[in-house]
Order: C-alpha cells, then structure tokens, then sequence
C-alpha cells in the first residue's frame, strides 16, 4: 500500500485467531471504536481464503465484491454467493484472457441474483477494472459508483469531483497478447535447429563414407570396381541433393579455414578495417602456442556439426566467443569504486587505473541513489549518505565523479550500477560528458578567460559561488570536467557551437548502465517506479540512443548476477537473464524499433560461481543468443553477437578464513576468461565482511593479472573447446534453458510469471536448497563447514570499516541545498514539461536530459512519480 | 544440530517486520517472519525499503509489542536510533526494536545501539549459536508481555484521532474483555450520536488474489 502513509488514514489488521474464518470476532468492536473515532470512512477488507465471506454483510453499510476473469465457466457464477449480496462488483485484473466475457456474464448473473431484469447493462454496479494500473479509468469509475452508493445508502454527504469517463479499463500492453509465446518460439527454434544439425551431420557423415569408400575401391583389386564405383557415384550424388549448399561449402572450406589459424598472421576485417593478428605466442621453452587451436577432424559429419554448433570464435553461433581474437592492447579488467562523496570515489577511480592505458571504470553508487532519492538530514536517510556506493544527486557529482577521464576516449568506458532512475542517472552522465568537451572546445580554442568571466557573471546575478571539487585533485586528475561546475556548455556556447559538440559527444561515448529492471522485480528489489513505467522509461532511452547514433553505449545491462545472488543456480540465473533479454528485444519491437539498431545496444552480465556449468555459462549464453537472433528475429551479425561481463560471485565469499576467498575468485576468474567473457571483475575477499581496501582491491585485480599475464595456458584463446565435458555440459545447460523457457512461457511470458511471483519463488527455493546443503555439510565449503582451523574457523571482524564521514554528508546536503536555490525558477517549468510528455506519451529521455543540467535526483522522481505510478510491493 | 523447543507465548505477541529505507535485501527477513508467525505471534509485515515514520506509524497503528527489521545497506545506527526515538516521542517507547544484518552491523555497533536501548541485534555468531528457532525464541520471551490493558480514559480522547489510543482501545477489544466491557457501553454511547451513526462502513471481499489490497490501495489514494 503506497496511499497509507497519511495522517489522515489509519489502518489496522485483525488476526482472525481461529482457523476457517475470513473475519475477526472482534471486528465490531474495532468497527465501533473507530466509528467513535469519526472517520469519514471505515473500510473492511477480509483475507479473502473462501468464497463464502457473506459474514461481511453484516458490518457494512456496503459491500464490494472483487474477482477476477478467472473464475471458471459462467455457471461457476451461481455458487459466489457475494454476487447475490454484494452492492457493488469489481472484475480486477481486467487485463485477463476473457475479460470482455466475464465482465457480460457476471452482469447478467447480477441482474438475476438482484431481479434487475429492466436496468440497462451499463448502469449494472459490476466495473472491470486494473488496480495495478496508474490512473486507470475502471477504477475512477468504481470509485465514484462507491461513493455515490455510499451518499444515497447511508444519507450522507461524501463529494467526489472526479471526472468519470465512458470509456473501460484497457491494458496498455508491454508485450502484445498474440506474442506472450516468444520464450517458446526460441526454443523451438533451437531445437529445430540442433535436429536439422544432426540431419545433416549424418547426411554429410554418409557422403564422407561414400567417398572414402570409392577412394578405397579405386586403390582395391576388385574385378568389378568400376561398376561398384560407378553405382557409389551415382548413390552419391543422390545423396548429395539432402545437404544444404550453404553447408556443403562448409565442408569444402575447411582446410582452408583451418589453415588461416596456422599462418603466422590471422587477417579479419572490423568495420572494414584490416585486423593483422599474430596467430601464436612463445613460451619459454620456444614452443609455439597457438592462440585458436583447431580442431583435426577429418570427417565431414564431423567438421559440419562442429562449424554449426561449436565453430571458431568470432563465427555463427559465436560458442566460443564473438570476436576472432581477444584485443591484445586491452585487459578486460573494470576498475570498480563507490564510497563517500563524488569526490573520494575519483580519487579511487585514479588510484585502481593508475598506468592502465584503458580506463574501465564501474560506479557503485550508494542506496539513497539506488533508490532516486536526495541526501538529507532525516536520519533514516543521512546515515546512508555515501555509504555502499557513491552519492550522486546532481549533474555537479556526476562532473567530479568522472572529473580527470576524458569520457569521448576510445579508451575510457564506465558502466553505472544503477536501475530505478537509471535514465536520470544517464541524464547527468551523457551531460557530464558533454561538458566535458565544451571544456575542451573552449580551451584549445583559447576561450577559458572569456568563459571564466561569463560564468562569475552568472554566479554573480545569482548571488551564489561556483561549486569546486572539494580537497585537492589526485595524482592522474588533470581537472578535466571541473571549469564547467554549476553550468552547463549551453550557457557558455554559442548554440550551434554546443549542438554540435552535444552530437558528436553522443555518437562517441562508451559505456554501460544496468537499467535492467526486470531482474530488480524478480531478484533485487531495488525498483522505484511501476515496472510498466521503468520498461517505458528503458524504452525512451534506447530509441534516443538510436535517434542520436549513441552506438557505444549500452542502453541495458541484462543481468543475472543479482538473481544468483539472491540464490538462484546457474541455470536459472542463465535461463531468467536471457528470458529478461528477449523480453526487451520483444518490448523494444513492439514499439516499431528496428532490431539491428537496439540489439547492438544490448549487453548482459553474468556472475561467476564454482559449480561446473559456470564453466559453460557464455557459451551457452552467446549460443541461444545468436541462434534466435539469427533465425527467428532475422537479425544481422552485430545483434547476434552476445556480450557480457562477469563478476565472480559475491555469494561464495565468507566471513570466515577470508584469506581463502582469494582462491575461490581465481577459479571463477578463471572459468571467466577461459570462457571468453568480454569484461571481468574479480571481487575483493573481505567483501564479505567490510566495504573492500586499496589493498584488497589490488590483490583482486592481480587475479586478473596474473591470469591474463602470466599463465601460460591462458595465451591460448579456445583452451575449453574440443573437451568432452565441456561440450557435453553445453548442451544439457542449453536445454535445460529451453526447457525453463517453456515453463514462463506456459506462465503468460516473462510479465506473466511475473504476476504470481513465479521467478522470485523459483529463487527463494534455490536458494534455501544451498543453504541447507551448506548448513547439513553436504555441500562442502572449505574453512566454512569442513575443514575448519584449531580455533574454529570464527567469522572475521574487520579492523577498519570505510564509512562516508560526517564532512562529506554534510557537503552534498548543503551542496544540494545550493543547488536547489540556484536553479529554483527553472523549477516548475521543467518538472511540468516533464509530467506532461509522461502523460502524453512522448519520450521522456529528452526531457530528461535537459531536466538533468538543472535538476536534483529526488526533485526529478518525485515528479515522476506523481504521473507514473510508483512502485508497489508484491509480497 | 539440535532441535530447538518453539516458545509458546503466554499473551497474544503481535510484531511489525521489515526491511530497512533503501535496502531491497528482503531474504532474511522474510525467513524470519514466516518462523515468528510459525512460532504463534501474529505478524505485520511491511516488505523492503520502509523509512522509519512508516514502520512507527504502522507498529503504534497495529500496537504491537515489537519491531523486528533488517538492515544490510548501512546507515543501521542512526537508524535503528531514530526509530527508538521517534517511538518515544510518540509515546509508544514500551514498543520493543528488534534487528539484524549481518557482518554489515559491527560487534561494537551492536554494542552502541543495545545501550541507547535497543531490545537486540543479533549478530552472525548470535545465528551459528542460537540457531534461527533459538533468536525467535529469545525475541519472543522478551514480547511476551499483555496490550490492550489498563486503559486510561482513552476513549474521551477518542474523536482527536489519537492513533495510539485507537490502538490500544481495539486491542482491549481483543485481548482484556473484563475491561472492554465497560469501555463497550461508552462507545456505544458514542455511536449513538447521529453524526457518528452515518460513518459507512464499505466491507470488500473477495477472492485470494484477486487484487483487493491493490484496489483498496487505490480507493484511498482517491479518497
């Protein structure tokens, strides 16, 4: 309930304390006492276990029945009694199959139960409503037949002033009705497609034998050889007709595929560029080590069902990775920080990239964020400031957060954990970006004084300073960000000027924001916003993205390392993260985007833990992927290509013996990039216990390192393919996804197992599995339940706890509170803009962006909130 | 491991559950709740992300004898503090406050907090030694104590609204019939009067998940 929090409600629950009743025996008395109390309404809702709650009549004035389209055949209608009783009839959740049926059928049960042959359809009491619907015009309507009923029954005056509608409860949809079966129809295809594998594995299997078969007839003695061989050829080319042309060219290509991994130079193109790879590296020893090793099959059969299942990295399905080879000239290492201010979070950001000749950086922000609010004194909030993550409010944080990396650089790339008000977030990102080459426009063309002047001018009619970067900057901050605080270009620009740099900045920007609220829903629970609005929100920001040819930015990140976290296995995290993916890919079609500009724009995020089919987990991933992007979505090669980042899991460190964390991060490191991931990050191992140190950081990023830079086998790019258990896990993981895929698809689609909580349930079960294993010992956890030291192995304390000091609080409040006053009289106006194009439907992101030059985090959701609904819980 | 004996209470326990603002971890405290009502203690449970004026208005609404939340995202001291004083200062401190959450709240928070008077957070350890049935159990013997009596002229302060004088008179109700009794005749009194005789009463039924706290959600936010 979101309306309770109000002074002028109070709300109270009565335990029944006796089984098979819906109502308490107190009820009158509780009924009594706030009557006493003089409210100006008394609701009284039962706990809904049977049908026969009639006992209601009795201690109301009137009474309201809810159901649902699902009730069964009409004649099931004849047992509700309450549609004898009740005043009024609500069909909730409207948006079900059969509605426009169930709404005809209890209204015509109605008008026989209440003898209201005469009365006209349409002034029956029965209203289809969706509650969980913003604003929706069912409800208005029940709500003023309520009240209007209440007046006339029980002689008062209650005034109603809303405006009543003629029109019904229609659902907007997020995924059209006539395609809840997408989920199925994927797997679907990638069954057809293993079968049409083997069919042709075989066909080509049997013409390898046929020609082996004439090779050795033709070295043979036989008299009759001739004619043997003769009838072989036709029997040949007979069977030759079954075998698709694309997959004979296949087999014909082979040697020569082989053979362009065995040169010293590997050439494939990149956007037409020409990519020169050196195909080996030396070990000490002088052994040359191949970077992909092939495989030395010899028959057909063989080659073919390799080359559609398996093939090299870089080719359809992509199993072993998207790209031919890894970039040599880049670790996938993400630097990860989040603690305090804006401030101390760069100085990290420096700190873990120093000498890194990419800068990945990852932004943690803390849960005031998550959660689209602003710092404030109210202790509830105040002791969360900059705590678990950084606090970013305003356009000014997200300047000095990333103050120093110049964020149109090739090179840097920061992805944003955060998903609620992901978009907002993005807002102060793509503009700090862009002021960042306004700042560089102004200072090669040798405008800083001019500019300066202009903005102490601003400051001055204001009658406030300009905001700094408070303390000094760290080593590697070239103050990059920082002339342009409390502005923005467009105020120091000339227009065109700006513009232009705006486009350019857009197109090269390179970064990922989670903004995956489907699995916040399912796992996480860090959503704010109605998941109609969030979905609609994701949806503006990927067609802005493709409106302004952001091609470098991922507008999602799909992620299941939140739903393995929150306990489920490996399975499920794969099979629920790539069902959420589809979603989306379904989403962002209905609303008429071309697939091969959003999917591009796609990206995932997997976690790492130790069970064995982790060791599979992107081969699986970029194998559904690329099938059903391939053959259902007919999508071109970049949307095929899957890409992730894995984070080893924080589920498996312990806060005991947290020394051995380490060891458990390498070989989940090591699955990683054995299996190809695109990014990694390695967590610290007191994570467990305390917010990670320089140190810890640094001895995780070593377990990349090392990795990466030292172990030999790693020089090789494809050391799991060719395994036998590899290849046999891939497949009982691939299907075991199918099949989950056909479980939520027999729950209406991702939003319909939604609804009855299916994939929060399927997770909380999993999880409880492990925990008990854990607990019983089954499951073995070294220094955790087996294994212990002499002294028991007790749960760690740590030492220091990094926590925001009272300083750095203290500066974003006051800062906000500056903010707030300097750009009061934009305000309204902006907030106003912004309801509207949420009311009319137009996309929000643009508004947004410009909102986010001016605007506060909390200034900006509250509005929002006010016209999309806010989030309401499930439990 | 042994099993723990369930604490069967002597009075009826009612407890507010939930998980701290801001903080989406939902897992512990949802096994929680489901072992306290296992237990015989009725539960209220308000789900994540809840600030503190929600959980205080909610728990002197029910009057429940405690509060029992999780707090994994930080800021635990300052607010398990405010809500011990915003209980306080709304007259209820006899509410007790009940927490955890993990490694995240350190052995000398526990300490600072337990001091300011804070019935109990349990710590990791506490769960390894206690057992999940042992800290229900200790949480409940610690509640175990009657509502709803000694009334004290709650009913003439009735018609101000009085969130927690309209709590206790309806947990009277429940629980102290040898009181009601008397106080029953007075209420009586009360709604005799014509303008109390018109308050509606709007009863809703309906099906098991049909939507009906959706719906009534939504009849407040309009009314």
């Amino acid at each position: 309930m979101n309306s309770i929090s109000n002074p002028r409600v109070y709300m109270r629950s009565l335990a029944t304390r006796q089984s098979n009743l819906a109502l308490s025996k107190y009820v009158k008395d509780a009924v009594d006492v706030l009557k006493a109390a003089a409210y100006d309404l008394i609701i009284l809702e039962t706990s809904g276990i049977g049908q026969s709650d009639t006992e209601i009549m009795d201690h109301s004035d009137l009474a309201l029945y809810v159901m649902t389209p699902e009730y069964g055949a009409a004649t099931q209608l004849e047992k509700i009694d309450m549609l004898d009783f009740a005043d009024v009839i609500a069909l909730n959740k409207f948006d079900k199959r059969g509605a426009l049926d169930a709404l005809r059928d209890v209204k015509k049960q109605f008008k026989r139960n209440h003898q209201l042959w005469e009365t006209p359809d349409e002034d029956l009491p029965v209203f289809g409503t969706i509650a969980s619907q913003f604003n929706d015009p069912g409800m208005n309507r029940l709500y003023r037949s309520i009240i209007d009923r209440l007046n006339e029954k029980v002689k008062i005056d209650l005034q109603s002033h809303f405006e009543i509608t003629g029109e019904m409860s229609e659902k907007i949809y997020i995924i059209p009705p006539a395609r809840t079966r997408y989920l199925s129809e994927i797997s679907e295809t990638v069954r057809k497609y293993a079968q049409w594998t083997i069919d042709q594995g075989s066909v080509a299997q049997k013409l390898f034998g046929i020609r082996k078969s004439i090779d050795a007839l033709k070295e043979s003695k036989f008299e009759d050889k001739d004619r043997m061989i003769k009838q072989l050829e036709e029997f040949y080319l007979q069977v030759a007709l079954d075998l698709d042309g694309k997959n004979r060219k296949i087999i014909e290509d082979w040697p020569g595929k082989v053979q362009r991994y065995k040169d010293e130079f590997y050439v494939y193109q990149v956007r037409d560029k020409d990519i020169k790879v050196k195909t080996y590296t030396e070990s000490l020893s002088h052994t040359h080590i191949p970077k992909v090793s092939t495989p030395k099959f010899e028959a057909w059969g063989e080659i073919l069902k390799w080359n559609l299942q398996e093939n090299f990295p870089g080719e359809f399905p992509y199993t072993a990775g998207v790209y031919p080879f890894k970039r040599s000239e880049e670790d996938p290492t993400r630097m990860f920080a989040g603690e305090g201010g804006p401030e101390r979070t760069n100085r990290r950001f420096h700190y873990v990239s120093k000498g890194m000749p990419a800068k990945r950086l990852s932004t943690a922000f803390d849960s005031v964020t998550l959660y689209g609010q602003d710092p404030d004194y109210r202790p509830d909030i105040y002791g969360k400031i900059g705590n678990s993550g950084v606090s970013i409010c305003c356009l000014d944080d997200a300047k000095k957060l990333y103050s120093g990396f110049d964020l149109a650089d090739t090179k840097t790339s920061v992805s944003m954990t955060i998903n609620g008000p992901a978009s907002i977030i993005t807002g102060y990102f793509m503009n700090a970006a862009i002021d960042q080459q306004c700042e560089k426009y102004i200072t090669e063309h040798g405008l800083t004084d001019t500019v300066k002047a202009k903005i102490e001018e601003i400051f001055k009619v204001k009658g406030t300073k300009q905001p700094v970067y408070q303390g000094p900057l760290p080593e590697g901050n070239t103050g990059l960000g920082l002339m342009l605080l409390g502005v923005t270009g467009d105020q120091v620009l000339p227009a065109d000027v700006y513009q232009k740099i705006k486009t350019h900045t857009l197109q090269v920007v390179r970064g990922t924001v989670q903004a995956d609220i489907l699995k916040e829903d399912q796992a996480q629970n860090t959503c704010i916003f109605s998941t109609e609005f969030s979905l609609r929100l994701m949806g503006d920001v990927q067609q802005y993205f493709i409106d302004k040819k952001v091609r470098n930015f991922y507008s999602v990140s799909i992620s299941g390392y939140h739903i393995a976290e929150a306990g489920a296995n490996p399975i499920t995290q794969l099979a629920l993260t790539l069902s959420n993916g589809f979603t989306y890919v379904e989403y962002y079609l209905s609303r008429g985007m071309d697939i091969n500009k959003f999917a591009p724009n796609l990206s995932f995020f997997f976690s790492n833990g130790i069970d064995p089919e982790y060791a599979v987990i992107g081969r699986v991933a970029r194998k559904i992927w690329a099938k059903a992007m391939k053959l259902k979505y007919n999508a071109d090669e970049r949307s095929q290509m899957l890409k992730y980042h894995i984070q080893t899991s924080g589920r498996s460190l312990h806060a005991q013996e947290i020394d051995f964390n380490d060891i458990r991060t390498t070989l989940q490191a090591l699955y990683a990039i054995y299996d190809n991931c695109n990014s990694l990050h390695t967590n610290a191992y007191d994570e467990a216990i305390t917010t990670p140190t320089e140190e810890s950081v640094r001895r995780a990023m070593a377990i990349q390192l090392i990795i990466n830079r030292e172990l030999g086998l790693a020089k090789n790019e494809n050391p799991t393919q060719g395994s036998f258990i590899i290849e046999e896990l891939t497949d009982l993981v691939e299907e075991a996804v199918m099949l989950e895929f056909d479980r939520i698809t027999e729950r209406g689609g991702v939003l319909g197992a939604m609804e009855t909580m299916y994939q929060r349930g399927k997770i909380q079960e999993e999880s409880l599995y492990y925990e008990t294993l854990k607990h019983n010992g089954e499951f073995p956890i070294i220094g955790v339940n087996t294994f212990l030291s002499s002294k028991g192995s007790p749960t760690v304390v740590p030492r220091e706890v990094i926590r925001a000091t009272s300083e750095e609080k203290e500066y974003q409040i006051n800062m906000l509170k500056e903010l707030h006053t300097l750009h009061a009289d934009k305000k309204d106006e902006l907030l106003h803009k912004l309801q509207l194009s949420a009311v009319q439907n137009k996309n929000l992101f643009e508004d947004l962006m410009e909102a986010a030059k001016y605007l506060s985090l909390g200034q900006i959701t509250g509005a929002l909130f006010e016209v999309g609904g806010q989030y309401r819980r499930n439990m | 491991m042994n099993k723990i004996e369930v604490y069967h209470p002597k009075n009826k326990i009612r407890i507010v559950t939930a998980a701290s603002l801001f903080d989406g971890h939902d897992a512990a405290i949802n096994i929680m709740r489901r072992i306290i009502q296992a237990s015989g203690a009725e539960v209220i449970h308000l789900g994540h992300d809840r600030s503190v004026l929600d959980v205080v208005d909610c728990a002197i609404q029910e009057d429940v004898q405690a509060i029992a939340m999780t707090s994994y995202q930080g800021g635990h001291v300052e607010y398990f503090k405010y809500m011990h004083d915003l209980l306080k200062e709304k007259g209820c401190g006899h509410i007790k406050i009940f927490g955890g959450g993990g490694g995240v709240i350190l052995p000398e928070e526990i300490k600072e907090l337990q001091d300011y008077g804070i019935a109990r957070i349990y710590s990791p350890d506490d769960g390894r030694s206690m057992g999940l049935q042992g800290m229900i159990n200790d949480m409940l013997q610690q509640c175990d104590f009657p509502t709803g009596m000694n009334m004290n002229g709650e009913v003439d302060s009735l018609t101000k609204k009085n969130p927690k004088a309209i709590a206790k008179l309806i947990s009277c109700a429940e629980n102290n019939e040898n009181e009601f009794a008397e106080i029953r005749k007075k209420i009586h009194k009360i709604t005799e009067t014509k303008s109390i005789a018109t308050v509606p009463v709007l009863g809703i039924t309906g099906t098991g998940g049909a939507g009906k706290s959706s719906l009534v959600d939504e009849l407040v936010r309009r009314f």
